[in-house]
């Protein structure tokens, strides 16, 4: 599925002309960009370390987890909204861009892990679950958004 | 007087081979940069449940002193290594680093909101007993958090429009500006015009 | 807390299995692109810093 039209499309936009006019606007749109990572960071890594038994170990996983889910919906949302302004700036330059392509795959990947087998598996009472799935599945999180995170930000670098 | 002495200490540090060294690195510089920004999901990300329970928007079932308590140490880890890569970022760039205006507010900023964090601290701390199990804490201690939220926020904002160079001390700008920036060179040029 | 282990005790068995799996493609896959990545630093650096031959 070829995505260029959408890129140029996205090039030539009404989002671009702004994105692209106003460094200021920019600024405060990539302010939440940066705040939507610190909550959406923050709720997957609390839920992590719980998993991995780092963190808040008196307080049931289930519930931990639980409590994650909405300010990681937001800060997700935050994110992608943002993301799409920044991206109308440099959509071609993104195009051709291979850590966008790596940063938009981990966080497919990273989207459908959470919501397709993470998110029904801890549904469940977690002491009907193996430990070790746990910890795997807590330490494939944190690689999955980190590795997010770092194309992201070395998208500028290349 | 203060803005000479923050100059020539940034000129004390652009003197040293180390800061040239990181400033001229293929990846070092970008390392430590983007190590930076990355720790803010740490930081940031811990400060934010503890100020989202303070505003009775998150964890509500679960004990506000647990929840500042318990991630204490996480957030405290994320603080230090970016207090460390901030300085480090500070030390590679330290001439046009201490002339941005925004990193000046920036810095301004991260005071105010480390103390607006121990002053709340103390209240929280003061309080607890009566709303721990609360999901909505009193007005104080939401106030606090949010105070936090928007102070770090600023920080965030002014760390990133450092980058750019509106108000750079080689642009036209007001004597005022000069100034605040501490553009000592360009000072001294304006009075003697 | 859920019950729901002990009305579908298989369907949480195959939901763990779907995770591993999930999982060990991910870090696999993880690993092969961070590994490319560090390659790719160092030939860089090398050509960068090496030692001129």
């Amino acid at each position: 599925m070829d995505l260029y039209p959408f890129f140029d499309w996205l090039d030539t936009s009404l989002l671009a002309d702004i994105s692209k006019a106003y460094g200021g606007v920019f600024a405060v749109v990539q302010m939440f960009h940066l705040l939507g990572m610190s909550i959406l960071g923050g709720m997957v890594l609390v839920g992590d370390l719980r998993l991995l038994n780092v963190v808040m170990k008196d307080t049931p996983s289930e519930v931990v987890i639980e409590n994650t889910h909405k300010w990681f919906g937001i800060g997700l949302a935050t994110m992608v909204v943002s993301g799409i302004f920044m991206s109308s700036a440099v959509s071609l330059k993104l195009y051709y861009n291979e850590m966008f392509w790596a940063k938009m795959t981990a966080l497919t990947v990273g989207v459908a892990f959470f919501y397709f087998v993470r998110r029904p598996l801890l549904s469940n009472s977690h002491d009907a679950i193996k430990p070790s799935v746990l910890k795997l599945m807590a330490v494939t999180s944190i690689a999955i958004w980190f590795t997010v995170a770092a194309s992201g930000r070395w998208i500028g670098f290349s | 007087m203060l803005n000479e002495w923050l100059l020539s200490l940034a000129r004390f540090f652009d003197a040293q081979n180390w800061s040239t060294q990181i400033h001229e690195s293929i990846y070092l510089y970008a390392w430590i940069e983007t190590t930076h920004v990355l720790t803010l999901m740490v930081f940031l990300g811990m400060l934010f449940v503890i100020d989202l329970r303070m505003l009775g928007l998150a964890f509500p079932n679960v004990r506000a002193s647990v929840i500042a308590e318990r991630l204490d140490k996480p957030m405290m880890i994320g603080l230090t290594l970016m207090v460390i890569t901030g300085v480090l970022l500070y030390y590679a760039i330290p001439v046009r680093t201490t002339q941005s205006l925004w990193f000046r507010i920036k810095v301004m900023l991260f005071v105010l909101a480390a103390i607006n964090a121990f002053a709340f601290r103390a209240r929280m701390q003061a309080s607890v007993g009566s709303w721990d199990t609360d999901p909505k804490p009193p007005r104080h201690i939401r106030m606090g958090a949010a105070a936090s939220i928007l102070l770090w926020a600023g920080v965030v904002v002014t760390g990133r429009t450092i980058a750019y160079d509106w108000f750079d001390c080689h642009k036209e700008l007001p004597y005022a500006m000069y100034w605040a920036a501490g553009c000592v060179d360009e000072m001294a040029a304006f009075a003697s015009e | 807390m859920n019950d729901n282990v002990e009305q579908e005790p298989s369907s949480n068995k195959y939901r763990q299995g779907i995770a591993v799996v999930f999982c060990v493609i991910v870090l696999t896959t993880l690993a092969w692109f961070w590994s490319e990545q560090i390659q790719e630093v160092i030939e860089m650096l090398e050509l960068a810093y090496g030692d001129g031959s």
